[in-house]
């Protein structure tokens, strides 16, 4: 079942719900456990798989804690696309997290991809915008990109200001 | 992070195979229940104020014959379950929320049980109570392993029983509730 409308969660929704940033984003923080488990990921992994972002706003910093997976296992990527949401799997997500983590709220999308996977400036602006499209993020909430170029495990975030696509620097 | 495959993955993946064992002490007949403080802040909400029939599953591990809840949670969101279905579960919502409290609280912390509150929030009666352990049971959510926690409004007091089937017998067995040291035990005034 499926559903639409008043039930589905905004990004940001979780520990303070309704307030909007003062500040722009300016930086992108990583927990040393969530690099880690983000160069793991993509090392291992044969297809794109998208997750949703867990963390907190800082002033001009978003400090990321947790990128859970976006839907079951099995149906990570499939049908719908890259960004296909299952937002049932979602609501159960945001409400563990809610009892279990009340100081984290979503703050974003995450899409790891394989090597190999095409990987240039406009597939990528492509790919922000649909998540854009699809609410996932916006000028607060980014998209990090997780992808393997040359062996080297790189991490990018984008977010959506004014329609255009703007990177955010990712510390570490 | 690498997520083990848990009973959620098993039972609504259709996976082959055994279900995956729960870590140690799981094996051991259970004996006792233990509410911890965020499942005893559940099951306070919970009571406060008549509604649906809600259900679903519990979070926690099992120690030395000791069943220790740390979550109640929803079945699913609430307005897309069906009201006529007693033990309802929505099953991409349970393993997003499954797979979330493996992620955070490690898979120690599995689904342990299921528990129950009836629309009026009052305890149900024997006869229900066997009723909602018979439809456990067919549904593979409630067995020696895996009991139903029944709450609800008894003479004033807030009552909690863990209980489940015996398969053979077909007997009714009751688990000793606790609350973890330190809060309100069951009955006692809420705040």
């Amino acid at each position: 079942m499926t559903g639409d409308g008043q039930a589905r969660p905004k990004p940001g929704q979780g520990a303070s719900p309704g307030i909007w940033p003062a500040s722009p984003l300016r930086t992108v923080r990583l927990t040393k456990q969530l690099r880690l488990d983000l160069e793991r990921l993509v090392q291992v992994q044969q297809t794109p798989r998208g997750g949703t972002l867990f963390g907190r706003r800082q002033d001009e910093e978003l400090h990321i804690e947790y990128l859970l997976p976006s839907g079951p296992r099995a149906q990570d990527v499939g049908e719908g696309g890259l960004f296909h949401e299952n937002v049932s799997f979602l609501l159960g997500t945001v409400a563990a997290m809610s009892v279990v983590m009340p100081g984290l709220s979503w703050q974003g999308y995450g899409l790891s991809l394989p090597r190999g996977w095409p990987y240039n400036r406009e597939t990528l602006d492509a790919r922000v915008q649909e998540a854009g499209v699809h609410g996932l993020i916006d000028d607060a909430r980014p998209l990090l990109v997780v992808s393997q170029v040359e062996a080297v495990v790189q991490v990018a975030a984008y977010v959506l200001r004014d329609g255009q696509v703007a990177e955010v620097p990712v510390c570490p | 992070m690498s997520l083990s495959l848990t009973r959620a993955h098993h039972r609504f993946l259709g996976l082959q195979g055994p279900a995956p064992s729960q870590p140690d002490e799981a094996h051991e007949a259970l004996t006792a229940f233990t509410l911890h403080p965020e499942a005893l802040k559940t099951l306070h909400q919970l009571l406060l104020a008549p509604g649906l029939l809600l259900s679903g599953p519990l979070y926690g591990h099992s120690w030395q014959g000791v069943l220790h809840t740390r979550l109640l949670a929803p079945g699913g969101y609430a307005w897309w379950l069906d009201p006529d279905v007693p033990l309802a579960l929505d099953e991409r919502y349970t393993l997003g929320y499954g797979d979330a409290v493996q992620a955070l609280c490690g898979s120690w912390i599995h689904w342990a049980g299921h528990w129950l509150v009836a629309a009026h929030r009052q305890w149900p009666t024997p006869e229900e109570q066997l009723a909602w352990l018979r439809q456990g049971q067919r549904d593979g959510l409630v067995d020696a392993a895996h009991p139903l926690l029944f709450m609800g409004w008894s003479e004033g007091h807030l009552r909690a029983e863990a209980m489940s089937l015996d398969r053979g017998t077909d007997e009714v067995w009751t688990l000793e509730v606790q609350t973890d040291p330190g809060y309100c035990a069951p009955g006692e005034a809420t705040p």
